[in-house]
């Protein structure tokens, strides 16, 4: 049983909702759990790989960039970040901190599997276009 | 079960050095899991006698946890296709 249902339940015993609003909200949070459920399934079945483009543009400046055309498996990055499990206390507080001066609050240590599965799945939604003045960037996932 | 890679393209040119040619990955496979069978043993034997005599289970933890997620991560290189074309140098790496 969930945190929700549970919370749902002790609001229902001690009087503070009726029993149709519990139901409704029960009802509300299965739905929820299923969709989630859907969702993290569809990932793992769609998105098999990340696609990384970058497109050098035509000029005398952006002859020196290079074409570059990667493309990695989704299950490769997946069994990468098992490999969370190795990093040193010490190196991931470096990591930490390494993030934190660039302005990005994450604490590595506590990167989950899920995690992984939202950022393919916003991948797969997603298509990152870059376009500069030198290049183009497109990193994607299918 | 995800099977490893079996063989691996590598081509490389930069105007000078010209070479191209396939890694038959499915010959190396065995060897690198022979490999890393014993050094998993090796390295479970001094990981226990640390964990018993010190406490400490840092050891452990890279024999339980690390060996296992090097070898899922070597399964899992089927499909890396890398192609870097630059004006001085092309690259052009493909294993399946």
């Amino acid at each position: 049983m969930g945190e929700n249902q549970k919370r749902i339940l002790q609001m229902l015993a001690e009087g503070k909702i009726t029993v149709e609003e519990a139901s409704r909200l029960l009802s509300l949070i299965g739905v929820e759990s299923w969709e989630t459920k859907d969702s993290v399934k569809g990932t793992k079945s769609d998105a098999k790989y990340l696609y990384i483009q970058v497109k050098p543009k035509e000029g005398q400046e952006s002859q020196k960039n290079a074409r570059v055309n990667v493309r990695v498996p989704v299950s490769l990055i997946r069994a990468g970040m098992k490999l969370k499990a190795l990093i040193p206390p010490q190196a991931a507080d470096d990591i930490n901190k390494g993030l934190k001066d660039k302005g990005i609050a994450f604490d590595i240590k506590n990167l989950k599997d899920e995690d992984v599965e939202q950022l393919v799945d916003a991948l797969r939604n997603t298509e990152i276009y870059v376009n500069s003045a030198e290049a183009e960037i497109i990193v994607r996932a299918e | 079960m995800k099977w490893p890679p079996y063989i691996m393209k590598l081509r490389f040119d930069n105007g000078k050095h010209r070479f191209g040619f396939w890694i038959p990955l499915f010959l190396i496979g065995p060897i690198v899991l022979v490999f890393l069978l014993a050094i998993f043993l090796i390295m479970l034997v001094f990981a226990l006698l640390e964990f018993i005599f010190s406490w400490r289970w840092d050891w452990l933890r890279w024999v339980v946890v690390g060996i296992p997620a090097i070898h899922r991560v070597l399964c899992s290189l089927s499909g890396v296709h890398v192609d870097v074309d630059a004006p001085d140098v092309k690259v052009y790496i493909a294993i399946r």
